[in-house]
Formats: C-alpha cells, sequence, structure tokens
C-alpha cells in the first residue's frame, strides 16, 4: 500500500469531491503513471502547486523511478564500485528508502547523457601521475567522484538506464564532446573507424576504461574491459592499466598518491556542464 | 451426427435462460444484469462463487446507478472477451495507450463521469475497464505542456509568475 491511501480512504472513502488526477486513490494514479513518460511525469509538476507537491512525494516518485528508471543502480541496488555519493542507505536490508532526489538524480543523468552533457567530467593534460604511457586513459578519482578523462578519439556506450533492454545504450561521441584529441599523434593510439573505447558507467561517474578494440557490430553489450585485454595480448597496455585502477581502488591509501594537475573553468569546452 | 442435427443443437443452446442478478446501486436503483455479464467483475465473480444462491439484490455502496449503468454497458459489450490472466505481469515500460475504438467512443464522456467509472472499475476489480480508463487519462497527458494539461483538467494556474519562473529554471533540464 502507497503512503497515504490510508489517509484517501479514511477521509475520502469513495466518494471524493472533484475528482481529479491527484486526488485518486494512489494505487490508480501509479497505473496512469505506468502509461506516461518520464518526461511528462515532471511537465505535471509544472502544472499547480498541488500538482508539484503531489509529483514530488517520495511514494509517487519511488513508484516513478521504479517504472522509468528500473535499470538504474538506484533501483537495481548493483552501485558496483563505492564512490563519494554512495548512500547506503538506499539499500540497508533490502528496504526501499528512495526519494524524489533519487528520481530526479537518474531524471538528470539519463537527459545529460542523452544529451552528450556528462556531468563532473575533469579534463586534464597532462595525465595524471602514474598513468604515463597508457595510450587511452581515463582515471577515477575516489574520493571526489570525478571522471578524469584523457581526451581522447572514440565513442562511449554507456546503457540507457530509462531503457529495460540491456541492449538499450546512449551513445556519445567523446570528440565532439570533449574536442579533439591531444594525442593524436601518439603512435600508441590507432583508432579506426568501427572501433571503441569499452567502458561501464557507475552512476555518471565512475568508469573503468580500457584500450579501444574493434567490434563487428554496435552496440556492443557492457561487459568488463578485462575480458578483452589479456595480460600477454595485443591489448597489453590496456590490461596492466585496468590493472592498475583496480591496485588504486583496492589499497585506499594508495588513493592519496593519485594527483592531479588544478584546472579552472577555462579548461573545459564551452559545451561541458560543471553542474 | 447429421447435418439436419446441428442448427438444432445450436438453437437450443441459444434458448438456455440467462441467470439475471439484481445489482443495488448507491441511490437504491436496481439493475438487472445477466451473471455473465456481471462476472466480469472479479469482485462479483467472488461473491457468487461464496454464497450457493443471491436471491437478493447485491449492493455495489461505492458506485451510483449512472455510473453502473455505465460499467454494465461496457461489460456487455466485452462479456465474451478472454478473461485477463489472474498473475499477468506486463512490462510496464511496454505498455501501449491505444484503445480500442469502441473504448474510446464509449470513454467520450465529461470528466467526472471517467474517474468515477475508474473508481468504480478499482472497486469492482473490473482490471480490463481500469486499464482502459487510466489510458485515456494518460492519452490526456502525454506530450502535453504544463499549460495544455491545465486547460484539459480545468485547473487554475495557482503559481505567481515569480514562482513559475523559479520551477521552470529548477525543471529546465526537463524541457526536451
Amino acid at each position: 500500500m502507497l503512503a497515504g491511501e490510508d489517509e484517501y480512504i479514511r477521509t475520502k472513502g469513495h466518494q471524493p469531491q472533484q475528482l481529479s488526477l491527484i486526488n485518486l486513490p494512489p494505487e490508480i494514479t501509479c497505473i496512469i503513471v505506468d502509461y506516461l513518460t518520464a518526461y511528462d511525469f515532471i511537465t505535471l509538476r509544472l502544472v499547480s502547486k498541488t500538482y508539484l507537491d503531489y509529483f514530488t512525494r517520495d511514494d509517487i516518485c519511488r513508484y516513478a523511478h521504479k517504472v522509468y528508471f528500473s535499470s538504474s543502480s538506484e533501483v537495481t541496488g548493483n552501485v558496483g564500485l563505492p564512490y563519494s555519493g554512495f548512500q547506503p542507505r538506499l539499500f540497508i536490508e533490502g528496504g526501499d528508502y528512495r526519494t524524489a532526489a533519487d528520481f530526479d538524480n537518474s531524471y538528470v543523468r539519463n537527459q545529460r547523457w542523452k544529451a552528450g552533457q556528462p556531468t563532473d567530467v575533469e579534463i586534464i593534460d597532462p595525465v595524471a601521475d602514474g598513468s604515463v604511457g597508457c595510450s587511452s586513459s581515463i582515471m577515477v578519482e575516489p574520493l571526489e567522484g570525478l571522471i578524469v578523462y584523457q581526451r581522447s578519439r572514440g565513442i562511449l556506450c554507456i546503457r540507457d538506464i530509462s531503457k529495460q533492454e540491456p541492449e538499450a545504450v546512449i551513445t556519445v561521441d567523446l570528440k565532439v564532446v570533449l574536442g579533439d584529441c591531444i594525442v593524436t599523434s601518439s603512435p600508441n593510439l590507432t583508432l579506426r573507424d568501427g572501433q571503441r573505447i569499452r567502458m561501464r558507467l557507475n552512476r555518471g561517474r565512475l568508469f573503468l576504461a580500457g584500450e579501444a578494440h574493434e567490434h563487428n557490430s554496435l552496440p556492443p553489450e557492457m561487459t568488463p574491459t578485462i575480458e578483452h585485454n589479456e595480460p600477454n595480448g595485443p591489448n597489453r597496455w590496456g590490461w596492466l592499466w585496468y590493472a592498475f585502477i583496480r591496485w588504486v581502488w583496492l589499497r585506499e591509501k594508495n588513493r592519496a598518491n593519485l594527483r592531479f594537475r588544478q584546472w579552472t573553468l577555462s579548461d573545459l569546452p564551452l559545451e561541458i556542464s560543471t553542474s | 451426427m447429421s447435418n439436419t442435427q446441428a442448427p438444432a443443437t445450436v438453437k437450443k443452446l441459444t434458448l438456455v435462460p440467462t441467470r439475471l442478478l439484481t445489482l443495488l446501486s448507491s441511490d437504491s436503483i436496481e439493475k438487472k444484469v445477466a451473471r455473465d455479464v456481471a462476472e466480469r467483475s472479479i469482485l462479483i465473480k467472488n461473491m457468487l462463487e461464496d454464497c450457493a444462491e443471491f436471491d437478493q439484490a447485491i449492493p455495489i455502496p461505492n458506485v451510483t446507478s449512472s455510473v453502473l449503468t455505465k460499467v454494465i454497458e461496457w461489460c456487455e459489450h466485452h462479456k465474451n472477451d478472454p478473461a485477463p490472466a489472474a498473475d499477468e505481469k506486463v512490462d510496464s515500460r511496454k505498455k501501449s495507450t491505444d484503445i480500442d475504438e469502441w473504448d474510446q467512443k464509449f470513454m467520450q464522456v465529461d470528466q467526472e463521469m471517467l474517474f468515477e467509472i475508474i473508481l468504480a472499475a478499482n472497486y469492482l476489480d473490473i482490471k480490463p475497464l481500469l486499464d482502459v480508463g487510466c489510458k485515456t487519462v494518460a492519452n490526456m497527458i502525454k506530450g502535453k505542456s504544463p499549460e495544455e494539461i491545465r486547460e484539459t483538467f480545468n485547473i487554475q494556474n495557482d503559481f505567481t509568475p515569480e514562482e513559475e519562473d523559479q520551477i521552470r529554471r529548477e525543471n529546465q533540464w526537463a524541457e526536451e
């Protein structure tokens, strides 16, 4: 039973006056929500004050979150590696403590990625200490939850959390988003048409990245990079890079050894949002 | 079986008298309805299964006669539809808002009646009718702007211009 349902039955029973979308029993409103899109749901908040109150209620948003972003990490509980914004309250003893803010986070994240405007992207030049020698370098700053990205050519493929089909991905052309590659002259970087950099996304913030490798067909399924980078295979450097990232993650004291160049807003291309 | 016997058999079947039930609306109006029609309501069906005989009118305390008439009309039209699976779990994101033409015309009522039908379908546990009602409401919202939704549902915009600006700024990311 949704929160408020008891109150509805007690105060209005089945003889409500001025029936409308927001004074139907919540169970019925939720059926209507099933047939709407996340965009429609957000639009309803702009109708009136009572609509704004209703469609920012935690119980209604929790349901909408499950309907519209069923494969988001907040709903599935699959958060992967911990990050600075990790909220263990969401998953305590199997309870469901998601709030309207959690729904909003998923919505914003999904919208921004669809627009090719990821948040929390930091571009460094040169790459962080310890990553020298890795051609397609993306680093993770665990304490701040930042992506540290050495600009490169490639297309980022991430799972579209608004779709339930596992093959549904959003593709972001990093060259368009981040500008020209700064290491195009590097002999180690030989991306060709059809090549992709395979990554895993954790709530739009953390990535595990590896060497570019070729796919016969798109979109690719999301699997860990390490599967494609055997220690003695052609992408040996990619495997070493992955191993380095894991080593950093698993040994917290090593995180302090990651040093990054100070950057300013002027370092960012205009189209990148830092909010 | 010879060819001449078949029509007689069919005729005999159609002559089987249909058991009529009496439903009593919240405003004390009695409605006669065939049992198979009434059993589109899972609530009534369960009541009938629990009681061997139902000689008295079945009270439907939450539904007025005008709404009950509409609900019976829908049940009569759909009396031969296959019953939905009891434990049907449809992927909600794959739900279509397409509505059968007859149902579309059936739902062309004023909004008060539309919501009353939805409430009645929920109370009487007629899931297909509940779905049609909810789809109808969803179609009144889908793809509309806040202003269009206000017009559709006759809702007054009680935001001050400043408040509306602020909400729009906060929801700027929602503009598609």
